[in-house]
């Protein structure tokens, strides 16, 4: 176990080392010298984006609410790969004309707004330290599991400590090319544990029926405690198609494309991984019903099946494929969130960034010590936090991209109505006719855009 | 462009499949049938992506 675990973080650290040798300027450190090529970035978009989440969070979801979880995530992800094409292909084109860095920065150059590009990039970052440290979270139970002596949280910042030492090494390129080793790591892990799990509980047929027999209502929605109900499925599946590009650290890659093919090869290469690499956590999570596991946090039920029912060395290349899938979206997560803050504040200077992308792992940490709470669930927290915020920001967005009477007063009242309704929907109970309080935040800001830049327009 | 729109707008239809809740029959080899629905249907959009890239990406001013 612990040759597996020394060897991936030594890849890490020599991908780290080498990236900043070809680092010469601040572009190349932010971003890779917009220079990702079609695989590179493909591989870094899907690693930025399956997270913990994909790896322990699925599985978790699926145990307690059924195969429903497949549907809400594989169906709005992949629709999302639209987003390449809509919001990436602009995005890249006008970051290499104007030379932008962070997301932000196009709103002030369509709206000469300075306090609109603070507020967009603002949202941003503080809606991604929760996920950021549900990373670290992961990252704890998983080296909890494995090393039963370190406790969650300890593991927690040893993790957050590890991904700060090679981000603040190598930048865009590291988190690049760690992306595509741990990319890697992780799809085979996924694959690996899936078919010897399947073979020791007699063939995916035998574990499908016994789970079947012992809980019907596992393999059909709304699930066992009813909770993909239609609303919700068209809630989830709207929310990752609108909330997934404004995740900063997907936003800032597509700045890094090399060129459109880049993006076009992501594109259609994007729904085929989703197809089976989404499926593989969910039909675990439900196998454990029939294999009797006895599971007291529902996130570590992939982690419990794996050790049951694989060989150690399986269950040693899982857990650092879990490790992997995690670090390969916190170290982009703090790679962009340093980039926003320190091009907003300080300039584009790299050393700068470096001390920024320390100084968000520890509020992470800080999260993670006093904030984070178990009972939630991966989903839950995100759901309630992360998810919703990032979602309100694609209405300006796409308006600042597609519609010439869009104002900076539209994109401010749209992101701050946004907002508001995410705020108060985490205070009160909003009516939301059994959809996501993130959807009724959604459609506010869209109106409020619409409205408030009609209003204000002048010709 | 609007063929391209109008295509996702009809796979964005069939993935609401609401005709098929509260049903985990019939089962296909290890996965109900609305399971292997949305399989194909992720498959498909990659498929659609790939012919979109080839001859729809450019044909937007």
């Amino acid at each position: 176990m612990i040759e597996f675990i020394l060897f991936y973080f030594a890849v890490l650290f020599v991908i780290g080392i080498y990236s900043s040798r070809k680092s010469k300027d601040p572009e190349d450190y932010f971003l890779a010298g917009r220079n990702f090529g079609p695989l590179v970035l493909f591989f870094t978009l899907a690693a930025t984006n399956f997270s913990a989440f994909t790896f322990l969070g699925f599985a978790g979801k699926a145990y307690t609410d059924g195969l429903g979880q497949y549907g809400v995530m594989a169906l709005g992800t992949s629709f999302m790969a639209i987003m390449f094409y809509v919001i990436g292909r602009k995005v890249w084109k006008m970051g290499k004309e104007h030379g932008y860095i962070t997301p932000g920065e196009i709103m002030e150059g369509r709206h000469e707004s300075r306090a609109l590009r603070h507020i967009f990039n603002g949202v941003m970052v503080l809606f991604t330290i929760p996920y950021l440290a549900i990373q670290a979270i992961g990252a704890g139970f998983i080296l909890n599991i494995m090393f039963p002596q370190i406790s969650v949280k300890a593991g927690a910042i040893l993790i957050m400590v590890a991904i700060t030492l090679y981000v603040i090494s190598g930048g865009m390129k590291a988190a690049g090319w760690t992306d595509v080793f741990q990319g890697g790591i992780m799809i085979l892990a996924m694959i690996l544990a899936f078919l010897f799990i399947a073979h020791s509980l007699g063939g995916v047929e035998k574990a499908s029926i016994t789970s079947y027999e012992t809980m019907p209502s596992l393999f059909s929605r709304p699930g066992p405690n009813g909770y993909f109900t239609i609303q919700m499925y068209l809630s989830f599946f709207l929310l990752w198609i609108f909330a997934d590009p404004m995740f900063p650290q997907i936003f800032s890659r597509f700045y890094t494309a090399k060129s459109e093919k880049s993006l076009k090869v992501a594109m259609y290469l994007y729904p085929l991984l989703i197809s089976f690499f989404f499926l593989l956590p969910v039909i675990i999570g439900i196998w454990a019903h029939g294999a009797a596991v006895s599971v007291d946090n529902p996130d570590s039920v992939l982690l419990l099946m794996v050790k049951e029912y694989a060989p150690p060395a399986i269950f040693s290349l899982t857990m650092v494929g879990a490790l992997a899938a995690l670090m390969s979206t916190a170290d982009s997560q703090l790679l962009s969130l340093s980039t926003i803050l320190t091009c907003d504040i300080l300039g584009k200077r790299v050393n700068y960034s470096r001390i920024i992308t320390a100084v968000l792992a520890s509020f992470a940490i800080v999260f993670v010590v006093l904030g984070y709470d178990p009972k939630a669930g991966i989903m839950g927290t995100l759901v309630k936090t992360t998810f919703p915020g990032l979602v309100v920001l694609s209405p300006s967005i796409l308006a600042t991209l597609y519609w010439s009477r869009a104002n900076k007063w539209g994109c401010i009242a749209s992101i701050l109505s946004g907002e508001a309704i995410v705020f108060l929907s985490s205070r009160i109970s909003l009516p939301t006719f059994g959809f996501l309080p993130a959807m009724i935040a959604l459609l506010v800001s869209s109106v409020v855009l619409v409205m408030v830049s009609i209003l204000t327009f002048k010709k | 462009m609007n063929k391209w729109w109008a295509v996702l707008a009809v796979m964005a239809l069939i993935s609401m499949d609401f005709w098929n809740w509260e049903k985990s029959e019939p089962f296909i080899f290890f996965l109900p049938y609305w399971a292997w629905q949305i399989f194909f249907i992720t498959i498909s959009l990659s498929i659609i992506f790939a012919i979109f890239a080839k001859q729809g990406w450019g044909g937007q001013k």
